[in-house]
């Protein structure tokens, strides 16, 4: 078994070995390191989600196979879910509700990626550390902390699997060292190959589906443009926008994504004469935050793993494109 | 004290576990990676047990559970002395219980280890492993939550594990795990 996973990341232990004479640059590039490892790796096991005393296990699988990378959440206490992730969709299984929605992928981003890619700004918002080794479940492990610079954003500490880069724990932790929610695996393989038979998703056929409806995916190409936040945090910018169509509804919402290269926040917008109990004000869900309000008769909800003041900074800010900015 | 420890963990999946108890619990978890281990096992049997699809025991293990059912072993341990969660016999009925008691017995026993990796079989055809009665009337099917669905699509966006399980598990009771301040 580690023979297997030392020949599978062998390119990637040399580039890590290759990384310790880069210095202060190390974190960041095993950072980068991981990104890869979660996209290229094949692994499965359980993982505990742990928020304030709450605990939850999840089964995980992650299929890398010829580029194509699907991956499987299934819930293992309380109510069955699961979740089946391709390249092109993002299947939900709610049995208990008979119900199953699949959404087209918005984003190209494996599981537990958090940094999509370096650049020189991040070091104004972040400092990255290197920390003492650590062990867990019997693998040595690099211990990273990112660490936020301002009250905008949350930082994290990871423990990277030293020979594949595979973060084994993660805590996202607020500006003070707080420790906000983390993931601890509990149990983890690294095979060689993993079958298609354990991703794919089995689904009754009485079982109700939401699907966004074709006629509108036409309409998904058109990258919005509507609507705009005017104020955030510095270092945050507009890093994606569409319009699309979520899955069970019948008018199209407006997704804009700004980001500071590691904390993101979707701001999304429809119309609120479309939508039952308009909402108001500030949510807490976990670690992520959002504030909805309205605007000009469309609902606006900013929502990311981020304090609560960024959502509301963004979130109220958020409004109609003039005619000249569109231009 | 490992047994105590298992104890709590069978109690926190039921939910039953008091409060000051969970916070301890959920620190030693943290720290100690056989008890997180031990926690998903535990978690993964309960699935196991309730015919979650995707989730279920390789043959050879029904198999030894069986022989186990055939032995005098399994008649004589109640549930409880089993280790057995109240929650997880709730969907298991009749001579399933047997069994149930049976496979966490096998489960339970020590010091024989219990590889992870031998009781999940996802290579099996799903249909034919999951036994749960249709309901008796099906409930009207709702619009999928917008505030839900948000959730879903930056978590899918960013890949976040941490929105993705809130996602999954908070679903099922949407507002009350949020706190909401109206403006």
């Amino acid at each position: 078994m580690k023979s297997r996973i030392r020949l599978l990341c062998g390119f990637g232990l040399l580039a890590l070995l290759s990384l310790a004479a880069h210095g202060q640059d190390e974190p960041r590039q095993w950072l980068e390191e991981m990104n890869r490892a979660v996209a290229r790796l094949n692994y499965k096991g359980v993982y505990l989600h742990i928020h304030s005393a709450k605990v939850e296990a999840m089964r995980i699988v992650h299929r890398s196979h010829e580029g194509e990378v699907t991956e499987r959440l299934i819930r293992l206490d309380g109510p069955r879910r699961e979740i089946i992730r391709t390249q092109d969709e993002v299947t939900c299984v709610l049995p208990d509700k008979r119900q199953v929605i699949v959404e087209r992928r918005k984003g190209k981003g494996a599981l537990f990626s958090i940094l999509p890619a370096y650049s020189e700004g991040i070091d104004r918002y972040y400092e990255f550390r290197m920390l003492d080794e650590g062990r867990i479940l019997g693998y040595t492990t690099k211990v990273i902390a990112v660490h936020p610079k301002d009250e905008y954003r949350y930082g994290y500490r990871l423990w990277l699997d030293e020979k594949t880069a595979m973060p084994l724990k993660s805590q996202l932790r607020d500006g003070d060292g707080n420790v906000v929610e983390q993931i601890l695996f509990a149990q983890i393989e690294m095979p060689e190959h993993i079958g298609e038979e354990e991703v794919r998703p089995n689904i009754p056929e009485e079982f109700k589906w939401f699907r966004a409806d074709p006629r509108h995916r036409a309409n998904e190409a058109d990258q919005g443009g509507g609507w705009q936040a005017t104020s955030m945090p510095t270092g945050f910018a507009l890093s994606d926008s569409k319009l699309t169509v979520m899955a069970g509804a019948e008018t199209p919402v407006e997704h804009l994504v700004y980001s500071d290269g590691v904390a993101s926040v979707s701001v999304f917008v429809e119309m609120a004469g479309a939508k039952k109990g308009l909402k108001r004000g500030l949510r807490r869900v976990g670690s992520s935050h959002a504030f909805s309000t309205i605007v000009e008769g469309h609902q606006v909800t900013a929502i990311g793993e981020v304090p609560s003041v960024t959502v509301q900074l963004i979130g109220r800010s958020v409004g109609p494109r003039t005619l000249d900015a569109r231009r | 004290m490992q047994e105590k420890l298992e104890d709590q963990i069978s109690a926190f999946l039921d939910e039953e576990l008091p409060d000051e108890e969970c916070q301890l619990l959920v620190r030693r978890l943290t720290r100690d990676d056989q008890l997180r281990a031990t926690f998903g096992r535990y978690a993964l049997v309960g699935a196991i047990l309730r015919r979650e699809p995707g989730i279920r025991p390789q043959p050879e293990l029904v198999s030894r559970v069986s022989d186990a059912i055939a032995g005098e072993d399994a008649h004589e341990l109640s549930p409880a002395a089993a280790g057995l969660s109240k929650k997880w016999l709730r969907p298991v009925a009749g001579g399933a219980i047997a069994a149930t008691v049976a496979l966490l017995a096998l489960l339970s026993l020590r010091p024989t280890p219990v590889d992870e990796r031998a009781l999940v079989d996802t290579n099996e055809p799903l249909e034919a492993a999951v036994i749960v009665p249709p309901p008796a009337e099906l409930r009207p099917v709702p619009a999928p939550a917008g505030f839900a669905n948000y959730l879903f699509s930056h978590g899918d966006y960013t890949g976040s594990v941490n929105q993705l399980t809130h996602f999954v598990v908070d679903d099922d009771d949407d507002e009350a795990q949020m706190d909401i301040e109206n403006e």
